[in-house]
C-alpha cells in the first residue's frame, strides 16, 4: 500500500488519502474508519508532505517500526526517480508521452478527491460529528478559512463535545 | 540553479508519480552537493513530518486514549470530508483551464474526472487502477489520433456543407436566357 501511494500516486498529494483509504480500513483492517479519519486529520495539521499520512497507517499496522517502513517504502520511489532520472527532467518535461498520460491521470485524481468525500463522511459514526461536518464545509467552502485551523477547531469543538458527554467513537 | 531550470524540475516532479513537493525538495538538494546531497536533503524534507505524525500516532492511534483526546480525534476527524472536498475544489479550476478551449478534450476531462470521483467513491482499493487506466487511455487517445482528437460529434465537417438549394449559378437556366444564347450563336 505505501508503495502504491509512492509510486502510483498521481496529480495532488490528497489522492493518497483515497489510495489509502480502501486497504487500510476494507482491506486489511489495520484501522477503524475513525481511526483513519484521525490520521488524515493528524497529516493534514502536520507540515510536511501529505504522503507522510502513510507512517500514521503504518503506525496503526504494525507500531513505530511500521511506520517508519511505511514511510521508507513510499518515499524511497521520489529518491530513486530523481536519483536516477534528474539529469533528464529538462527532456521529461518535453515529453508528449508523459503529458497525454497525465492529462488523463489528472482529472481522475481530481475526481477522486472529490469523491473520496463521501467515504469520508460516511465514516462518521455520531450525529454531532455531521454538525462539525456542515461548519467545516461552510468554513473551507464558503469562507475559505485554512484547513490547519479549521481542523484544530473541529478538535477543539470535540475535546468541549466529549467532555460535555456527547458519545464518542 | 536558474529560473529555467526550476521550472523544468517543477514540470518534470510534477509529471511523476509521487508527492511532486517532495520530489522538488530532493532535486534541489540533488543540484547542489549530487546524490550524497539528495539523500541529506530528502531526509531533512521528510523526517520531522515522519516523526512528528508518529508521535502524535502514538497518543491518538492508541488502544484506549484520554477523553480530550478522543474527542479532538472525533472532532477534527469530522471534518475531513470537507478537507477533501476543498482540496478537489483547488485543484479543480488549473485543470479545467488546461482544456476549456478544445470541446473533445473537455468532454474527456470530464469522463475522467467522473471515472476518479466513482472510483474513490465505489471501488476503494482498487482506484489506482481507474487512475492508471484513465492516463493510459488519454495517451493512446493522442497517440493514435494526436493531441486535438476530438469525439466524432464535435468534430468540424470535412467538406464544405452543400446548400440544399442550388446556388443561382447552378440552377439550370431559364428560358429567356437560353432564347438569348441560341440569338447571339445564330448571330454569329
Amino acid at each position: 500500500m505505501a508503495f502504491k501511494v509512492g509510486a502510483l500516486a498521481f496529480g495532488g498529494g490528497f489522492v493518497i488519502i483515497p489510495l489509502m483509504q480502501g486497504d487500510a480500513v476494507h482491506a486489511y483492517h489495520w484501522m477503524t474508519s475513525a481511526q483513519f479519519l484521525n490520521a488524515v486529520a493528524l497529516g493534514q495539521v502536520t507540515p510536511g508532505p501529505v504522503v507522510a499520512t502513510v507512517a500514521a497507517v503504518g503506525y496503526a499496522a504494525h507500531g513505530l517500526a511500521g511506520g517508519l517502513v511505511a514511510a521508507a517504502v513510499a518515499f524511497t520511489p521520489s529518491f530513486s526517480f530523481v536519483l536516477l532520472g534528474g539529469r533528464r527532467f529538462e527532456r521529461l518535461r518535453a515529453n508528449a508521452n508523459a503529458r497525454a498520460f497525465l492529462e488523463g491521470a489528472g482529472p481522475a485524481a481530481i475526481g477522486a478527491i472529490g469523491g473520496a468525500a463521501i467515504p469520508l463522511a460516511r465514516a462518521l459514526s455520531e450525529g454531532w460529528q455531521a454538525g462539525v461536518l456542515a461548519a467545516a464545509a461552510v468554513a473551507l467552502l464558503l469562507l475559505e478559512r485554512g484547513v490547519v485551523e479549521t481542523l484544530l477547531a473541529a478538535g477543539a469543538v470535540g475535546i468541549v463535545a466529549a467532555i460535555a458527554g456527547a458519545p464518542v467513537p | 540553479m536558474d529560473a529555467r531550470a526550476f521550472e523544468d524540475a517543477n514540470a518534470a516532479c510534477s509529471l511523476l508519480p509521487g508527492p511532486a513537493s517532495t520530489q522538488l525538495a530532493i532535486f534541489c538538494a540533488y543540484r547542489v552537493a549530487g546524490a550524497a546531497g539528495a539523500v541529506v536533503g530528502g531526509l531533512g524534507f521528510i523526517v520531522p513530518a515522519v516523526a512528528l505524525i508518529l508521535v502524535l500516532s502514538v497518543l491518538f492511534l492508541a488502544q484506549a486514549p484520554p477523553l480530550w483526546v478522543r474527542g479532538a480525534g472525533a472532532g477534527a476527524g469530522a471534518a475531513v470530508a470537507a478537507v477533501a472536498a476543498r482540496a478537489a475544489l483547488d485543484l479543480l479550476g488549473p485543470s479545467y483551464r488546461r482544456v476549456r478551449e478544445a470541446s473533445g478534450r473537455r468532454l474527456r476531462w470530464l469522463v475522467y474526472l467522473v471515472a476518479g470521483a466513482a472510483g474513490a467513491a465505489l471501488i476503494g482499493p482498487y482506484l489506482v487502477l481507474v487512475l492508471l487506466g484513465c492516463g493510459v487511455l488519454e495517451l493512446l487517445l493522442t497517440a493514435a489520433w494526436g493531441a486535438r482528437w476530438q469525439p466524432i460529434w464535435a468534430r468540424r465537417p470535412c467538406c464544405p456543407r452543400l446548400p440544399l438549394r442550388p446556388q443561382e449559378s447552378e440552377r439550370s437556366p431559364g428560358w429567356p436566357s437560353r432564347l438569348a444564347r441560341w440569338r447571339s450563336a445564330a448571330a454569329s
